[in-house]
């Protein structure tokens, strides 16, 4: 266990360098900031003199190796555009993500493997085909379309729900949650409804899958014979078992969710990370990119840890610690 | 708290009818983007002059057109070529209660050259002054290094800050805290989230008319459908950049009202005049050009006469546009009204290729950039395929917008789309900036990309910028924009057009420096 621990911890701190310098070079080759940040009007004399307050005249490797000589003390530096600390700012945005990511991927979950199942169980009656056609439409509807198309009958022709942005906030540990409100459920439904589509007919997909073969298993067989009320046969036997592909896909999605919200974000102007990355990578704002992908690239890693130890949870027989002990 | 699902209707009525009458003077308007950063001084336009606008009081007011109001300064005269003296309104108070003196607008103007690790945007205006002086706290005196007629203008874009603060703190992070955001302006500063909103409360002592609404919240709303879909759930009040292809159906709504003008937004082309084998031109046969064609003035005018000014604003803009043929539109200064846009004629731009020496033509590449002006891609291509039709083979290039603006400055387009937005309502800065020759020097021609120099327009130029009758001055601006207008020196296409939508019952003075103010808009009843 402690080795695993120290194994992914080595892994978690080369990923993570190599990202910084990844992104160093990716804006390098893309353009220069300074050309960006500036009004088209400027001087000549102001983009230098920009250029220069930002360090940009330098060569690049001198630029890495003050962000690493920074990032040693904690700052990831100011952003260009905002001129706010880099990581605060993301930080700042990072509980209104995390809420609408966790909100979506838990309906997705709740409603996802009641009907995987049902679909899988009765795959072959009318029910089962609709819930299958459902999850088709929840992949193939592209999310903005369906954000829009919400938007325009939920909030502007209905006027049940509010069209856009994060409501009231509450306090909880120090950090501003509005799923503590009742306004901010309002808020946060369509977005979160949107968001969880894809994921939901993936769940759904998964399980019915899982149910089927499950269904046809010896095990499953002889707890017929013996039995045992469909309930228990169902909820016990089966859910066990189908359960380890789902929980790491749901770990995956889960993590490019946090990170991947952009597109619903920008169409319900949600002010979380995604949207805050759009902006940045429009305007070649490194400090915020920069940081951005390193806690990308955390996130995978800790949400990719904690599916390991879920597994081990669900299926005693997996070992963490690489097989030594099997 | 504005709308809740029916669910919970029950629960809340009570809240929500309180919160009814509460929310009858708050306005929201719903923006394309909001200032990055709160310091005024950390910006020239766009967003940043928006927000100012409601915080603080330029030291002039501009009106739409961008002549001088009494502002913060009342009175003000030029003593001399080189010499202003500024009279200072004596009863206006900052916003933590101080009263405003002279020493405060010398700080201002000080500072917009001395803002902490920014490129200074508005060193433009603060470098325009030499020496400052406070003869009293009523009485400002300001030297300038030479005449400088246009001054006032430029004022009129300087919010003025409270020295005794400003000096305090002098970093923009202390403007986005609010420790060091005190204006004179109708609103004050009530909360400021990065990237999201920008929420302010009417400043109840406010030397000026007193603003309708109580509190003003300016919220970023970056997608265009996003924005109309809030406007028509009630989410917001007023919106702005209206996209085009919703038009049409905000038009026919009875709940909205769509608010239009036309803008000092200037688009047009620029053609390589200096260099004798652009870079990316070639005859038919893709052999290098043994000389410029853009050097001879009938083939700038033949490109003029191939371009559908009407049919390039209908197709590529849906509309939203007007064309032009000069650097501004009528209704500002330095404008000369007989100067209509080139009228469509591809035979004539035909003979007049052939008299050239071009009768079939030539290649060239036409720059375009994406996520910079308003569907320039669609621009270039429209142009591009009304030049092939007399001749000129164009293909097009449309670069992101960071290497754009970088090989435009280093002249590497021969043939590209760009654009000048005016501040101070007058042609001369345009004229300075895009065609009086390229001279690093004295810093005239500074965005002249196609580096086009007329020794006629250079010495017009010089004479309307010294002027300081504004008589004598909108005439003698207006000659010169006649001159480069005929000789080409840019290609003029189109002025943009400002469109914002709000809800039924407020009323919003649309104006053609494009500003999304709170004090531009007033509860439509109000009037009556």
């Amino acid at each position: 266990m402690f080795a695993f621990f120290v194994r992914r911890l080595g892994q978690a701190i080369l990923a993570l360098f190599c990202t910084s310098i990844l992104i160093f070079l990716a804006v390098y080759a893309i353009g220069d900031p300074a050309e960006v940040l500036i009004d088209p009007q400027a001087t000549d004399a102001q983009v230098a003199h920009l250029r220069a307050v930002l360090g940009l005249d330098r060569p690049l490797w001198q630029q890495y190796l003050l962000f690493l000589e920074r990032a040693m003390h904690g700052s990831l530096g100011l952003s260009y555009f905002y001129k706010v600390d880099a990581l605060d700012l993301i930080l700042q945005r990072m509980p209104a993500t995390i809420e609408l990511a966790l909100t979506a991927s838990l309906l997705a979950l709740l409603i996802g493997i009641p009907l995987g199942f049902i679909a899988g169980v009765r795959h072959d009656t009318m029910l089962g085909r609709s819930i299958m056609g459902f999850s088709i439409a929840g992949f193939s509807l592209p999310a903005f379309w369906v954000g829009l198309c919400l938007i325009k009958f939920f909030a502007a022709d209905l006027h049940w729900l509010p069209s856009i942005g994060r409501g009231e906030t509450r306090e909880l540990f120090g950090i501003q949650w509005s799923i503590l409100t009742l306004d901010g459920w309002a808020h946060i439904i369509l977005p979160a409804i949107t968001l969880s589509l894809a994921k939901l007919a993936l769940i759904i997909r998964l399980t019915r899958a899982g149910v089927r073969e499950a269904m046809l298993m010896d095990y499953i067989k002889f707890a017929r014979a013996k039995g045992l009320p469909p309930r228990r046969i169902l909820g016990v036997y089966v859910m066990k078992n189908i359960l380890i592909p789902i929980i790491t896909v749901f770990g995956l999605e889960l993590a490019r969710l946090l990170t991947g919200a952009m597109i619903v974000e920008s169409v319900f102007a949600w002010p979380g990370m995604g949207k805050l990355l759009i902006d940045s990578m429009g305007v070649l704002d490194r400090p915020i990119l920069v940081a951005f992908l390193l806690i990308t690239v955390a996130t995978f890693i800790i949400i990719n840890f904690i599916v390991d130890m879920l597994y081990s949870v669900i299926d005693p027989r997996i070992r963490l610690g690489g097989g030594r002990n099997d | 708290m504005r709308k809740l699902s029916w669910l919970l209707t029950p629960f809340m009525v009570l809240a929500l009818g309180m919160g009814g009458t509460a929310l009858a003077r708050d306005f929201i308007i719903g923006v394309e983007s909001i200032a990055e950063t709160l310091d005024p001084h950390d910006s020239m336009a766009g967003q940043g002059f928006d927000y100012r606008g409601h915080v603080y009081d330029s030291i002039v007011w501009l009106d739409g057109t961008g002549n001088p109001q009494p502002g913060l300064v009342t009175e003000w005269k030029a003593v001399d070529p080189n010499t202003w003296e500024l009279t200072v309104r004596p009863d206006v108070k900052f916003h933590n209660g101080s009263p405003l003196t002279a020493d405060d607008i010398a700080f201002s103007l000080w500072r917009t050259c001395n803002v902490p690790g920014t490129d200074n945007p508005m060193a433009i205006v603060g470098n325009l002054v030499s020496e400052r002086i406070v003869v009293s706290p009523t009485k400002l005196i300001l030297k300038t290094a030479a005449p400088q007629p246009i001054l006032m203008r430029y004022l009129g874009i300087v919010p003025v800050v409270s020295r005794a603060v400003g000096e305090k703190h002098m970093q923009v992070n202390d403007y986005n805290t609010g420790v060091a955001s005190i204006g004179t302006g109708p609103y004050k500063l009530k909360e400021f989230v990065t990237g999201q909103r920008i929420v302010l409360e009417r400043n109840d002592d406010y030397w000026g008319k007193k603003p309708a609404w109580e509190t003003v919240t300016l919220l970023n709303i970056e997608k265009p459908e996003s924005r109309v879909s809030a406007l028509l759930a009630g989410d917001v009040d007023l919106i702005n950049n209206v996209p085009a292809e919703q038009l049409a159906s905000l038009d026919n709504n009875s709940d909205v009202r769509v608010w239009r003008a036309k803008s000092s937004l200037f688009r047009f082309l620029i053609m390589d005049q200096f260099t004798d084998s652009p870079s990316d031109m070639t005859d038919n046969d893709g052999k290098p050009m043994t000389r410029n064609p853009f050097k001879d003035q009938r083939v700038r005018r033949a490109i003029s006469l191939a371009i559908n000014r009407e049919a390039l604003i209908e197709t590529a803009l849906e509309g939203l546009g007007i064309p032009a043929g000069q650097l501004l539109d009528e209704g500002f200064s330095g404008v000369d009204p007989t100067l209509k846009p080139d009228a469509y004629d591809p035979k004539e731009a035909r003979r007049l290729l052939a008299e050239a020496g071009y009768p079939d033509g030539f290649r060239v590449v036409l720059h375009g950039s994406s996520g910079h002006y308003y569907n320039a891609p669609q621009v270039v291509e429209t142009i591009g395929q009304m030049l092939a039709r007399v001749g000129i083979k164009t293909s097009i290039e449309i670069h992101p917008r960071a290497e754009y603006s970088r090989a435009g400055r280093r002249f590497e387009y021969s043939f590209a789309l760009f654009g000048w937005g005016v501040y101070v309502g007058e042609t001369s800065e345009t004229i300075m900036a895009l065609l009086m020759t390229n001279d690093p020097e004295t810093g005239t021609g500074f965005a002249n990309r196609g580096r086009y120099s007329n020794p006629a327009v250079d010495q017009a130029a010089r004479e309307a910028l010294a002027e300081f009758d504004p008589v004598k001055r909108d005439k003698l601006l207006a000659r010169t924009v006649r001159i480069a207008m005929e000789d080409y020196g840019v290609m003029p296409l189109y002025f943009g057009m400002g469109v914002w939508a709000s809800r039924a019952d407020v009323n919003f003075d649309a104006r053609a420096d494009s500003r999304t103010l709170a004090i531009l808009a007033a509860p439509a009843d109000a009037g009556r």
